[in-house]
């Protein structure tokens, strides 16, 4: 089961490992589903913070000479 | 007998203090074992207490509403000479020298502190049944969950072991568990009770806030909790909190909560329908209002509790993480996923859905919302990532800092309590306070007792 999460588990290891952390292999794949659930809600912040990042960008920027 | 019964009685001298005090330990004796709502008990110093307050009163002095009266605190608040366990091998051992400054307050207003009740590890995991405490059950039906965090609180009051407790709430955890066990769970605005001595799970969401079977037992805890009154002080005269509205307010339906993608169930919505219709009836002007929807709420709201919590337990979590049960290890694990980008755009969204929630309240006085999706689940079927797989109805005034208050609006198909939430203008705890006073008066649902 847990291959079947691909490059997705692969890094989510890596990650841990790199923190010195890491989840029990039997409990990995419900790790890795609710890591899922996780990304779908930063997502959803990325989406809805999007249009105030666009009015920030397009804010006049200082000249060059500045 | 309610809070204000009991404390009415002890002020009149028809009932001592040791007499309320050895009445809710009769009940704990008996109903402990089958319900579990405490991880620590200390009847012989509750009932010196209760002596000192008889005497107190003999000498013709009464701290206040509180005076004798007994009380549960979560296990998540430090009592002086009581382990906080937190329901977590990590706190073993650990026996706290000084009282919460929210237990001071209480204690200076006369409350008794008769143990500590069951929580879930650090406030946040499931349920789990083990060496740091028992798993708290559903004393309208004892295979069915309590609620969480503030699970001990819930089942203790609804099963009339004590008249009043102490929880804390980041994401629903003191209304929750009430609306499960059909007892009054109020959050105010995070600054009125300060949470020095309690331990954190997400310190920007985190609030204390009073639990009682009545809405007029919230507010006298509440009043009590919010005081500046210390210890070893004089208590400050404080006037009763009004709870007689001086006209019907208006009521504002939280929509975009019972949308199609709400976990609200068939029974949970015609309950609020049915409360609908009581506030109409009683003059109230009863309108939908919209915000944005939960997946709004609950991404903001997961993304900075997961975030803030494995800031907190890092280093246990590297150090120590076999003290942890699995499932909370995993799910503070889960936090050190996320990246400084996203906890940013969560905080960015938390202040645009604050700005839209305060614009509605400027509309209506109080708004309507579920805080459950229908009866309390078999605990059996609780789950571990429930958390981040059923989106929560509490964590919206969490993360916009208003007073909140769920209580009890009808009984389901299986017996069990129908809760629903009111949400206030933030410093307007004493408005709220009155519409939930003017429903429960109206309704009266709190009179209603488990048959245990």
């Amino acid at each position: 089961m847990i291959s079947d999460l691909g490059e997705s588990a692969q890094w989510l290891r890596e990650h841990l490992a790199r923190q010195a952390l890491s989840v029990a292999p039997l409990r990995f794949a419900a790790f890795a589903l609710a890591h899922q659930r996780l990304q779908a809600m930063t997502e959803h912040l990325r989406q809805r913070s999007l249009p105030a990042l666009h009015s920030f960008m397009s804010l006049p920027g200082p000249e060059k000479d500045d | 007998m309610s809070l204000a019964q009991a404390s009415r009685a002890i002020r009149a001298r028809e009932c001592s203090a040791r007499e309320h005090t050895e009445d809710c330990l009769r009940r704990i004796e008996r109903l402990q074992p089958q319900l579990g709502a405490f991880v620590t008990l200390r009847a012989d110093a509750a009932l010196a207490n209760a002596d000192a307050a008889d005497h107190a009163l003999a000498d013709g002095l009464w701290q206040g509403p509180l005076h004798g009266i007994v009380m549960g605190i979560k296990d998540v608040i430090d009592v002086a000479g009581m382990p906080t366990l937190a329901q977590s091998r990590q706190l073993r051992g650990y026996v706290p020298t000084q009282h919460a400054a929210a237990v001071e307050r209480l204690m200076a207003a006369g409350a008794i502190i008769l143990g500590k009740l069951t929580t879930h590890e650090f406030a946040f995991g499931p349920p789990v049944q083990g060496e740091c405490g028992p798993v708290a059950r559903n004393p309208w039906n004892s295979a069915h969950f309590a609620g969480g965090s503030s699970s001990g609180a819930a089942v203790a009051l609804a099963a009339g072991m004590l008249p009043g407790a102490l929880g804390s709430d980041t994401a629903g955890s003191v209304r929750s568990p009430a609306a499960m066990c059909g007892v009054v769970g109020f959050k105010p605005g995070r600054a009125r009770i300060p949470r020095a001595g309690t331990w954190p799970l997400a310190p920007s969401l985190d609030a204390l806030g009073p639990m009682a079977r009545t809405v007029e037992d919230c507010a006298l805890l509440y009043q009590a909790l919010s005081s500046d009154s210390a210890p070893n002080r004089a208590p400050i005269a404080q006037a009763p909190l009004q709870l007689e509205w001086a006209r019907p307010m208006r009521i504002g339906v939280l929509r975009s909560f019972f949308a199609p993608d709400s976990p609200l169930s068939v029974q949970g919505a015609a309950a609020l329908e049915a409360a609908l219709a009581v506030f109409a009836a009683l003059g109230c002007p009863v309108k939908d209002v919209m915000l944005p929807g939960l997946a709004d709420w609950n991404a903001a709201g997961m993304v900075i509790l997961l975030s803030e919590a494995y800031t907190l337990h890092q280093q246990w979590l590297r150090n120590r993480p076999q003290h942890y049960s699995k499932a909370l290890h995993d799910a503070l694990v889960l936090g050190a996923t996320l990246s400084a980008a996203d906890y940013v755009r969560a905080v960015e969204q938390r202040q645009r859905l604050t700005a839209e929630l305060q614009a509605v309240l400027q509309t209506v006085d109080v708004l309507i919302a579920p805080i459950q999706a229908g009866q309390a689940p078999r605990l059996e079927d609780v789950d571990d990532w429930g958390f981040l797989r059923t989106p929560s109805f509490g964590v919206a005034c969490n993360l916009a800092d208003h007073p909140a208050l769920s209580l009890c609006c009808g009984f389901g198909s299986l017996g069990l309590p129908l809760g629903m939430q009111l949400i206030g203008r933030r410093g307007e705890e004493e408005q709220l306070l009155q519409a939930a006073f003017a429903y429960e008066q109206a309704c009266s649902w709190y009179l209603r007792r488990p048959s245990i």
